[in-house]
């Protein structure tokens, strides 16, 4: 039943692309396990050497139909669907439809397909998504063939190749969201060159390649979002493409209309371009307008002065263009146009869904050899996919209205129809028990063997093992959160209902944990991530519902927590991050919000470790599966620590150390992140509800954070809106990555420099890093190493750190020579300009709402010159230093790894 | 424990009914709304060849910063291309002061307020697929719209509000470049004899400007010391029309100096380095200046606006969803 492939490479970030698209009702489950027979259901492969996916269930994956495409030998019809599979339809000589293979591997929406290979040779097909993933994959065994990430959105692909000129697999011609074409290469994915217009760049909406027998040119026709037409010469400008010369266009006209859908030649009289608008077609020689309400959305030539067009919302029609008899060129360049006498004749409509207005993507496919047919396919935002073959042929002469027969329909769900064996639960062992107790979780509280937890009377679509987490914590709980709102914590040996929390906040999308160097209540809390945008705080060990945190707007996509403070930061969707401060007094928990950052004014935290969304809230069994298998994909635990960072296991347990240090060591006061006023002050005496005020506002970049997760990132036209990362790994070595390209967000840190530390002997972290005020050096350093290590990097910082190793003490120098870049209405802009030399304790501190803390043990003096150096002395600071004094425009991001 | 409860079959009639009305009447107005503002936002971008005739209105743009007064200037933007720069600059060592402008016949293209306007005409695209005309029959439709919607109405604020990142040698090879009027204008300047208030112009290509043309090449006839090549970034912050000068010496071939090219950035520093063709280059100044264009903030609370609408309307669908967990809502 279960054919596994021999894929190249495996996709940990398939996991995440999973999850059907609603939370709710999803009756489907995945598995990555080594194929077990699952002899019961409709097993789908997946493209990897190791793992494959099998699908079952009663319901079908959701899969809305964004692009469509058929193969050359009509065999295989192609759609691309906004969850970001791909899912391969085959297509029987009798024109039957069933769908063969759900391609996983994308992580977003797929926006195009289309062929890869000369198709009599290698069966490809390349994907575009919408996060700039492009995928080859071989149609015939569903392998990925090649996969590259380009920081480019693509909404048209067409393949060019031209066997005597070229070497190696040809190109894919890329339209999208960026001026102009690209040219990649079809078989690395490599961009090879740009086809450039000099006149009024801009995206192209659509695009064609031209073969004509006449000239023996292939020509490449497209029309940018402006409505201005360009012609690039394809065959003749291969060698100046491969000496990476400038091509730029050869003919370009404006045409008077927005937003063409589809452009298509003529290849019958070779005269005649078809040009589809949203709201009207037949460029030049005739306009005709679409019915009301429905939109053009292609079209295809059928024979000469045939032509088909369908809708956005599934109806085609095909039109006889009656020619008058006049003679045109097909397009005049030198701007003669002559008013054609063409009239467009209704020939024959189709409706691919009776009564039914649901958009859709046609395409159509036109074939003369025989016995190929002319099809016409449809997909379906539902899912549904259904082609029809054109009766033109039949009755070339009739030119009455006629229905395209609608030969064939077939969705997802009919495959799993086929099989009616329903797996209604999943079995899961959860590993961090020590006994091998297996739960069997089902969805509506059917019985089933082993234990089984009574108590939801909803869904249940989170959970969470603390133990796992936290080894303080008791081994029998279980927290899991349904639909409902309600989060139940179990005790897994008794199966007892220990307590029942009632959120009122939609549903509990995720539970998780702060690490275990967060120091409120000695971790026993957990915060639930709920639909309504808050997050919740429940206490285990007293049963209680501490607060709410309810004022984000946006979908809360990551929660961070800060080792020292009680802070809790949160981002959402929109990229704005709020933190929290919790305050704990008198056994009351409140918290405090402060909107950090919007973006009208401009800045914002960014979240570095957002590789585990927590959104769309994955189905029930998904997550119990986590539970049971803890790889692949980001589990809620993993992420709760900070261990999606990728390879960054390491990342999440230096984190846990500094934290360890913190915990440790009551007597230092925690370093404010920002504070106002109350410098110094004891966790204990600040007063409670104390609104953070924006500290980041006129600082700069590079807060390290909660194990160099967070980053700031600032639109500002300042310097440091470049990203500088830095990794400290326990193993001692440290990382500096530059991020450069902002589209794409962790792919592109670059790492610009990784030094370890082992060569000298320091078996210890690095404790600090910083740069020198030569600029172009990084220090690094380790305590009780004399050696200091030099390694250069560039940082496009403006405030530059040093630090230099005098005995026990470490020391950071900052170094703020950027006064000209201030802005003129920040708070404290002149700081760097007057206040130059002096030290922060120096200035006021409660004035301004943005005014700068005294960190306790940490002083800030800037200066204009590199030479006449600041100090920072940090004393014994037993952890994560994120200080941010807006004056300086550099935060300082030094990690002391040194317990 | 009621709240726990299913709903009773009273309860589902009233709030079938209630996301019906969701469905049918709410999501239109909400819509209609959205379309509203957008058209307001793209209003705000004038579009090439969008019915109306003639060349888009030209506004001025007076730069300016807070710290020094060495660069001034004005830049003239023509719908998302900037048509002349009048920019004086003052050298800081010997107050000679240079003036740049556009040849006349060329403009600069700025990328992030075409980006920004093709997002938000697809996002409007998007919305004009679905009037009144049209019922939405699940929820899932609604939200899948509204996510398309708001992903290129993020990436649109996202264009405007992160500046592209660029290495100096990037920077030098997009094509804004300074360099010397050319032979008639530097003729011009040994006939006045004037030195001071050298003319120069920013001389826009296609990343075929070579920094041969070094100002230093023609200024042999100039007494005053001459200042080296000047590279020219203009770019979109937020509301804010940018213009960065970097002034450029080169580096000797037997300098002491460590020599190490500079990353990517959105303003670079004095003392980043880089290599162009054979030559080594140094920022030596860097100034910046800026200016506020109001229509660009009004574009930006449009796009936070109605991002904010579309979330409210996936919430009011997401309700519903913990209601009827038992079929897609």
């Amino acid at each position: 039943m279960v054919s596994s492939d021999q894929g190249q490479r495996q996709e940990p970030a398939a996991g995440a692309s999973g999850g059907s698209g609603d939370g709710s009702g999803c009756k489907w489950g995945w598995c990555w396990q080594q194929m077990q027979a699952l002899a019961a259901g409709d097993s789908l492969n997946m493209r990897s050497s190791l793992q494959a996916v099998a699908l079952w269930g009663e319901k079908a994956p959701s899969h809305s139909i964004t692009t469509i495409m058929i193969t050359d030998d009509q065999q295989t019809i192609v759609t691309g669907s906004q969850e970001g599979q791909l899912c391969l339809w085959s297509l029987s000589p009798e024109l039957k439809i069933s769908a063969k293979e759900l391609l996983f591997g994308h992580s977003a929406s797929v926006i195009c397909v289309a062929k890869a290979r000369d198709f009599s040779k290698q069966r490809y097909v390349v994907s575009a998504a919408e996060n700039g993933e492009m995928c080859v994959w071989n149609v015939t065994n569903g392998q990925c063939v090649e996969k590259a990430t380009l920081p480019y959105r693509h909404t048209a692909i067409c393949y060019y190749h031209c066997s005597f000129r070229m070497t190696g697999e040809g190109w894919l011609l890329c339209c999208g969201e960026y001026q102009d074409i690209l040219i990649i290469d079809a078989k690395t994915l490599v961009l090879v060159h740009t086809f450039t217009s000099s006149q009024s760049p801009d995206w192209i909406n659509c695009m064609c390649i031209v073969h004509s027998m006449r000239i023996q040119e292939d020509s490449l026709l497209v029309v940018s979002v402006t409505g201005e037409l360009k012609v690039w010469d394809l065959s003749s400008s291969i060698n100046s493409i491969q000496e990476k010369q400038d091509v730029y266009e050869k003919e370009s006209k404006f045409l008077d209309s927005l937003n063409c859908r589809t452009i298509r030649f003529c290849t019958y009289t070779e005269r005649l371009l078809l040009v589809v608008y949203d709201y009207c077609d037949f460029s030049l020689l005739r306009t005709e307008v679409s019915r009301s309400g429905q939109f053009f959305a292609g079209g295809e030539v059928l024979a000469a002065h045939r032509i088909i067009i369908w809708t956005e919302d599934g109806h085609s029609y095909i039109y006889q263009l009656l020619n008058s008899g006049l003679s045109k060129s097909i397009y005049p360049a030198d701007g003669r146009v002559l008013r054609e006498t063409i009239y467009p004749h209704l020939l024959c409509s189709a409706s691919v869904q009776e009564n039914k207005s649901l958009p859709c993507v046609m395409g159509y496919m036109n074939e003369r050899k025989e016995p190929f047919y002319k099809v016409l396919f449809s997909g379906e935002v539902s899912g549904e996919l259904l082609c029809g073959t054109s009766p033109m042929f039949l009755y070339p002469s009739l030119m009455a209205l006629l229905e395209i027969p609608i030969t064939t329909t077939w969705t997802l769900q009919d495959n799993f129809d086929k099989h009616h064996i329903i797996h209604k639960a999943l079995s899961t062992t959860s590993p961090g028990l020590k006994t091998e107790l297996e739960l069997w979780w089902s969805l509506h509280q059917n019985s089933l063997p082993y234990k089984v937890l009574k108590g939801h009377h909803q869904s249940v679509i989170s959970l969470l093992y603390p133990h796992g987490l936290s080894s303080k914590l008791d081994q029998s709980w279980l927290v899991s959160g349904d639909q409902d709102s309600c989060v139940i914590m179990w005790d897994i040996f008794t199966e007892e209902i220990l307590h029942k929390f009632f959120l009122e906040a939609g549903p509990v999308t995720s539970l998780l944990m702060p690490p275990e160097n967060f120091r409120l209540r000695s971790n026993q809390v957990v915060f639930c991530v709920c639909g309504d945008h808050s997050v919740a705080l429940l206490h285990l060990e007293e049963k209680r519902f501490l607060f709410c945190a309810r004022k984000h707007l946006f979908p809360v996509k990551v929660i961070k927590w800060h080792p020292v403070e009680n802070f809790l930061i949160v981002g959402c969707a929109d990229d704005s991050v709020y933190i929290w401060e919790i305050e704990t007094e008198a056994g009351e928990a409140h918290a405090t919000s402060a909107v950090l950052t919007s973006p009208e004014s401009g800045f914002w935290l960014r979240l570095w470790a957002h590789a585990a969304p927590i959104t769309p809230p994955p189905p029930p069994l998904w997550k119990a599966w986590h539970l049971d298998l803890d790889c692949t994909a980001p589990s809620p635990a993993a992420f709760a620590e900070g261990a999606a960072l990728g390879p960054g296991r390491a990342l999440a347990s230096s984190c846990t150390r500094i934290g360890g240090g913190g915990m440790a060591d009551p007597g230092v006061a925690p370093l404010p992140l920002c504070g106002r006023g109350s410098a110094g002050t004891r966790p204990g005496t600040r007063p409670v509800l104390q609104p953070l005020p924006l500290p980041l506002r006129k600082g700069g970049a590079g807060t390290t954070m909660a194990g160099l997760a967070v980053q700031a990132r600032w639109p500002h036209p300042h310097p440091l809106t470049n990203i500088l990362y830095i990794k400290l790994s326990p193993d001692g070595s440290m990382a500096l990555c530059d991020k450069t390209i902002p589209s794409v967000p962790e792919e592109a840190a670059v790492c610009c420099a990784v030094a370890g530390l082992q060569e000298a002997g320091a078996a210890k972290p690095p404790r600090c890093c910083s740069r020198a005020w030569k600029r172009e050096e990084i220090v690094l350093s380790s305590t009780g190493l004399s050696s200091t290590f030099y390694q250069q990097v560039n940082i496009a910082t403006a405030g530059t750190l040093e630090r230099h190793e005098t005995g026990e003490r470490a020391r950071i120098i900052l170094n703020c020579d950027d006064s000209q870049f201030l802005k003129p209405e920040s708070v404290l802009s002149v700081a760097s300009e007057t206040h130059k030399h002096k030290s922060v304790e120096q200035r006021p501190s409660s004035s301004y709402q943005f005014g700068p803390i005294p960190c306790p043990g940490l002083q800030v003096e800037s200066s204009c010159k590199p030479h006449q150096r600041s100090e920072i002395g940090v004393e014994d600071c037993p952890s994560l230093l994120p200080a941010s004094s807006p004056d300086c425009k550099g935060v300082l991001s030094c990690l002391n790894l040194e317990l | 424990m009621a709240t726990a409860m299913a709903p009773t079959a009273v309860e589902r009639a009233v709030l079938e009914e209630e996301f019906r009305w969701l469905l049918h009447d709410e999501v239109h107005a909400v819509l209609r709304q959205l379309q509203d503002i957008l058209k307001e936002a793209s209003l705000r971008f004038t579009l090439p060849g969008s019915g109306m005739e003639g060349p888009a209105k030209q506004e001025n743009f007076i730069l300016g910063s807070s710290g020094t007064d060495q660069v001034k200037g004005v830049l003239t933007l023509q719908g998302d291309a900037l048509s002349q720069a009048d920019v004086n600059l003052k050298m800081p060592r010997n107050n000679q002061l240079l003036h740049f402008a556009f040849r006349e016949d060329k403009q600069w293209k700025l990328q992030q307020i075409q980006d920004a306007r093709n997002h938000v005409s697809q996002a409007i695209y998007l919305l004009n697929n679905r009037d009144e005309s049209y019922q939405f029959r699940t929820g899932a439709e609604v939200l899948k719209l509204m996510d398309a919607v708001m992903l290129q109405l993020t990436r649109a604020r996202n264009r405007l509000t992160t500046p592209a990142t660029l290495t100096l040698p990037e920077i030098a090879a997009s094509g804004l470049t300074v360099s010397a009027s050319g032979q008639d204008s530097g003729s011009l300047e040994r006939d006045t004899g004037v030195p001071r208030g050298q003319k120069l112009q920013i001389v826009i290509s296609r990343g075929s400007m070579s920094m041969s043309m070094q100002f230093s090449e023609i200024g042999v006839c100039s007494p005053l010391p001459c200042p080296s090549d000047l590279l020219v970034n203009v770019y979109i912050n937020l509301n804010k029309l940018c213009l960065t000068v970097y002034q450029l010496h080169t580096l000797q071939p037997n300098s002491t100096k460590n020599f190490r090219p500079a990353g990517g950035s959105v303003l670079h520093s004095p003392g980043a380095m880089f290599e162009w063709g054979s030559q080594r280059l140094e920022v030596s100044h860097v100034h910046k200046v800026e200016s506020v264009i109001p229509w660009l903030n009004d574009a930006l609370v449009f796009f936070t606006v109605s991002l904010q609408l579309c979330q409210q309307l996936k919430d009011k669908i997401s309700v519903f969803s913990s209601y009827w967990s038992y079929r897609p809502f």
